[in-house]
């Protein structure tokens, strides 16, 4: 047993690349309607490199724009500045992890089930009028967990993976078990180290357990989108078990057959396309 | 549930139903779409050279579908095979099974 105490993983999260003060800002931003975009799209406009990628991404086919955004303003003027706060937040975080495989983790895969989970969660977000750009973003980080595990703590984590395919377990019972922690505890810390909004942090840290009274909608969304995700089988991973539905989540997204189609359908349809905009 | 099959007219049998009207190299309709085969019409479009029919199934679908339908079906088996208990597992794998192949999973 090789456990991994939490002040350990706190110090290892603090090594991580901070993200920048204008998308901490952003992030906080999504409980707040009243915020002063021009500032914000000056404060973008001054970090190159993210604003490079997000006009990538605004010029992408998947908004389907006719004529080339050539700035961070124009963005917000075309798509709305909810979409291009989803952008850049997706941007900066999926950008603060290495891509290259280690061991048994496939990144491909794994952001592959991410982005599955974010545009599921989206359209769950619809189904029920919650804030969309909010269960997106939700479900696109619910399980960055494991990234902070995988990234370092590699060894154990090989053998986490490991274990997963001796016994045909659920990831979350392996890292249990070699780990005594898991990545929704680990995503917690994270994104409350990142300042994410309080609904957020929650629904990474339960978004296996989603039975809890004092867990908001948010939690609901992601741990449906989630299961769905891998029920769609949209990841490309062979050994993927689709995780034991909370029935209080289900209740709470009041689901019907007709409603699951539409909801498999939006999600097949947008998913490769924004895999190809955010993993290639 | 009725599909198109392509056969050879080897494999054809009397009582299949023409699916698009047969004509000849001259375009003279030599059976009518919705007509059905008797051994005598297939001896006949044998001796006029026709080598390949177009028929109406009406029982079981096309073999591409069934195989199809069989992949669905053992990847969700796969899918589900730690969660299948649960009633709501069981619900959401038939509601992706309806999705992917029109029908509950067995």
């Amino acid at each position: 047993m090789n456990n991994i105490p939490v002040i350990d993983i706190v110090k290892k999260i603090q090594e991580l690349p901070a993200l920048s003060a204008v998308v901490t800002e952003l992030l906080n931003s999504i409980d707040h309607e009243e915020i002063d975009v021009d500032s914000i799209a000056v404060k973008i406009s001054h970090d190159q490199a993210l604003t490079a990628k997000t006009l990538r991404l605004a010029n992408s086919s998947f908004y389907g724009v006719q004529y080339k955004i050539n700035s961070i303003q124009e963005a917000i003027a075309i798509l709305g500045f909810r979409s291009v706060r989803t952008l850049i937040t997706t941007t900066a975080v999926t950008g603060s992890f290495a891509r290259s495989n280690v061991g048994q983790f496939d990144f491909q895969s794994f952001w592959r089930h991410s982005i599955a989970t974010a545009v599921c969660a989206k359209q769950l977000a619809s189904h029920i009028k919650a804030n969309q750009d909010y269960a997106f973003t939700a479900g696109l980080l619910h399980d960055i967990g494991k990234l902070v595990l995988v990234t370092h703590y590699t060894e154990q984590y090989e053998r986490v993976m490991q274990r997963r395919v001796e016994q045909d377990s659920y990831i979350l019972d392996a890292e249990r078990a070699i780990l005594s922690t898991d990545h929704a505890a680990v995503g917690k810390i994270l994104t409350a180290y990142w300042k994410f909004p309080e609904d957020m942090q929650k629904a990474v840290a339960h978004h296996h357990d989603a039975d809890q009274e004092n867990d908001g909608m948010l939690t609901a969304i992601v741990h449906i989108a989630d299961v769905m995700a891998h029920a769609l089988d949209l990841s490309q991973d062979e050994e993927a078990l689709v995780p034991v539905i909370s029935s209080y989540a289900w209740d709470k997204l009041k689901l019907t057959q007709e409603i699951s189609a539409r909801v498999f359908k939006e999600t097949e349809k947008q998913f490769e396309e924004i895999c190809q905009i955010l993993i290639n | 549930m009725s599909n198109v099959k392509q056969l050879t007219l080897e494999q054809a049998e009397a009582g299949m139903q023409i699916a698009a009207d047969l004509k000849d190299d001259n375009g003279n309709i030599l059976l009518p779409s919705g007509a059905s085969l008797t051994d005598a019409s297939i001896k006949s479009l044998m001796r006029r050279g026709v080598t390949d029919i177009c028929i109406i199934s009406n029982e079981a679908p096309a073999l591409d579908q069934r195989l199809e339908q069989e992949r669905v079906k053992s990847r969700l088996t796969k899918l589900f095979r730690r969660s299948h208990a649960g009633d709501l597992d069981r619900l959401l794998m038939d509601y992706v099974s309806i999705y992917r192949i029109g029908k509950k999973h067995e």
